[in-house]
């Protein structure tokens, strides 16, 4: 059994691995490691699966149409709850300016059979909109999806302006909200979606832009140069403080990282991927009890964000609370069956508890999603 | 004569060497014009594999080995074929072939233990896999093939070890 320190050290590297940029989506969901409310979606095409036909979102776009795009798998059953949603919503906002493209997102190679039971499904569920296959996962990985389902909402000029992640009992009511608020239906002002988002100085964005970019180009200190101009430029725009935290976390600052992580979620309470970056460097501080407290407050913001669970699961693993951290790491796995690390770590828990048939069930099914059967 | 004497001395490795040059150039280019050739058919053999078309597999595979005997990539899509469709004997010659043929090609040996060890084959899926530790040590997908093994040699103990370790160097890797 690994050590606490490595179990730590496998949580940052896993938190920096499954996070870069998400510790920098402002609002209170998460849903894109990349984007982010108020970045332009990249064009997104593919071939209706039932139809054959090419849909292209700068088709639909061009027309004045908002766009919602949804992330789905066959082998997600929320996926399959948000699609249900989805179309009833369609006919709802049926001739209203607002189109809606599902985004299969079952595996990187979809087989033939695979294929069949997609089609069935959509043909099941008798979707009054285009589903597209993201092949090679791409759109999946440009976007950075973090959880199955998730939807980006764009206004017509195709910027993201809302971003659920995952789907619960809620997710319905906000998608709707979100319509309303771009078609213009109802005062924003009664909406509680319409809280959510800081629009930033258009300078400060390209700056942090640039610095996200150099960011994942791993040259942290030509990033943080291009941050700071983005700080000074509107010092009130928390994704920017979030991004250098995440730098430091990455450079082992944690003290530094814990500070800009504040300065984050003072700026925006409802930061959800601050609160988690904050209650990870805290881990990695061993500051365990503020660590918790900052997760819990990043689930109860967003009760969909998996990179905060990992991290509050090693937390109560450290204190002698492995039931619980299991707990919550079945949770996690329910939202994202197919990310091996929720196995992995799960595996170590039950080392812990010190069921072995457990735990080699878990470290195999990690191991299957690296390397499934040819 | 002394002139023509000396023409030939200077000209004649000029020439010689010129030929050469083309000669090799010509060579080179083919060979340019083969890897290409196998790469697009390598690409055609991979998409007919993802629709599980495996009688193209073949075909595309068997058109690779004819210009490079020993492409193990094409050895692979064409065990791994002969394998999908149940043919597991077919599929270990052609894997016994490809071992010989590429004796470096770990994903050949690892195919290879895997399906062995589906046969119950434990002493010689380990072989193999260890013969690709050996080489290399850190591989998550080998460290992973040695867990299963240990398992299926009733094992556990260290099959957790390997399982860990197999997926400390995948995520770190990534």
């Amino acid at each position: 059994m690994i050590r606490h320190t490595n179990i730590k050290k496998f949580v940052l590297v896993l938190f920096l691995i499954v996070l870069p940029g998400v510790l920098s989506v402002p609002t209170a969901t998460a849903a894109f490691r990349y984007l982010h409310e108020g970045m332009k979606i990249p064009p997104l095409e593919g071939k209706d699966i039932i139809t054959n036909q090419d849909i292209t979102s700068e088709a639909y776009l061009k027309d004045n149409n908002m766009l919602i795009i949804v992330f789905w798998a066959t082998w997600s059953k929320r996926s399959l709850d948000e699609l249900k949603a989805l179309k009833e919503i369609a006919l709802q906002y049926s001739g209203k300016s607002m189109k809606i493209i599902a985004v299969n997102v079952d595996d990187t190679i979809i087989t033939a059979t695979r294929k069949n039971r997609i089609l069935q499904i959509i043909k099941d569920l008798e979707l009054p909109f285009p589903a597209i296959i993201d092949n090679n996962l791409e759109l999946f990985y440009k976007f950075g999806v973090i959880a199955v389902p998730s939807t980006a909402i764009t206004d017509p000029t195709g910027i993201i302006r809302y971003g659920p992640a995952g789907y619960s009992l809620s997710t319905k009511d906000f998608i709707v909200d979100s319509i309303e608020v771009l078609l213009g239906l109802k005062d924003t002002a009664e909406l509680a979606v319409a809280k959510k988002g800081y629009v930033p100085n258009n300078k400060a964005l390209r700056y942090y832009n640039l610095g996200l970019n150099l960011r994942h180009k791993r040259l942290y200190d030509r990033a943080l140069s291009n941050i700071e101009i983005a700080i000074k430029t509107d010092s009130t725009f928390p994704v920017p403080y979030s991004l250098v935290g995440e730098i430091n976390l990455l450079k082992k600052n944690y003290i530094e990282a814990i500070a800009q992580y504040q300065i984050a979620t003072a700026l925006d309470s409802e930061f959800v991927a601050a609160w988690a970056g904050l209650g990870q460097s805290y881990l990695m501080n061993n500051q365990l009890d503020s660590a918790e407290i900052c997760l819990n407050k990043a689930l109860e913001l967003d009760e969909n964000f998996t990179p905060a669970m990992i991290s509050l699961s090693t937390v109560l693993s450290e204190t002698s609370r492995a039931d619980s951290a299991r707990q919550i790491l079945l949770t996690a796995q329910e939202l994202n069956p197919k990310d091996p690390t929720l196995y992995y770590y799960l595996g170590e828990i039950y080392l812990k508890l010190e069921d072995k048939t457990s735990a080699i069930d878990q470290l195999r099914k990690a191991l299957e999603l690296y390397f499934p059967d040819k | 004569m002394r002139n023509f004497t000396r023409y030939i001395i200077f000209a004649l490795p000029i020439i010689f060497l010129g030929v050469n040059i083309t000669a090799q150039e010509l060579t080179q280019e083919e060979k340019l014009t083969q890897k290409k050739e196998i790469r697009r058919l390598l690409k055609d053999c991979v998409s007919q594999y993802q629709i599980e078309n495996y009688d193209a597999v073949n075909t595309k595979a068997d058109s690779i080995l004819i210009l490079e005997e020993d492409n193990a990539d094409a050895l692979y899509y064409k065990s791994l074929s002969y394998y999908n469709v149940g043919d597991t004997t077919t599929a270990i010659e052609t894997l016994r072939r490809g071992v010989d043929l590429s004796p470096l090609s770990s994903r050949l040996k690892i195919l290879f233990s895997r399906i062995l060890l589906t046969l119950n084959n434990t002493t010689e899926a380990m072989s193999l896999v260890d013969e690709v530790l050996a080489i290399k040590p850190k591989l998550p997908e080998a460290l992973y093939l040695k867990g299963l093994v240990l398992l299926a040699q009733n094992d556990s103990t260290q099959a957790i070890v390997f399982f860990q370790q197999a997926l400390k160097n995948q995520i770190f890797s990534d």
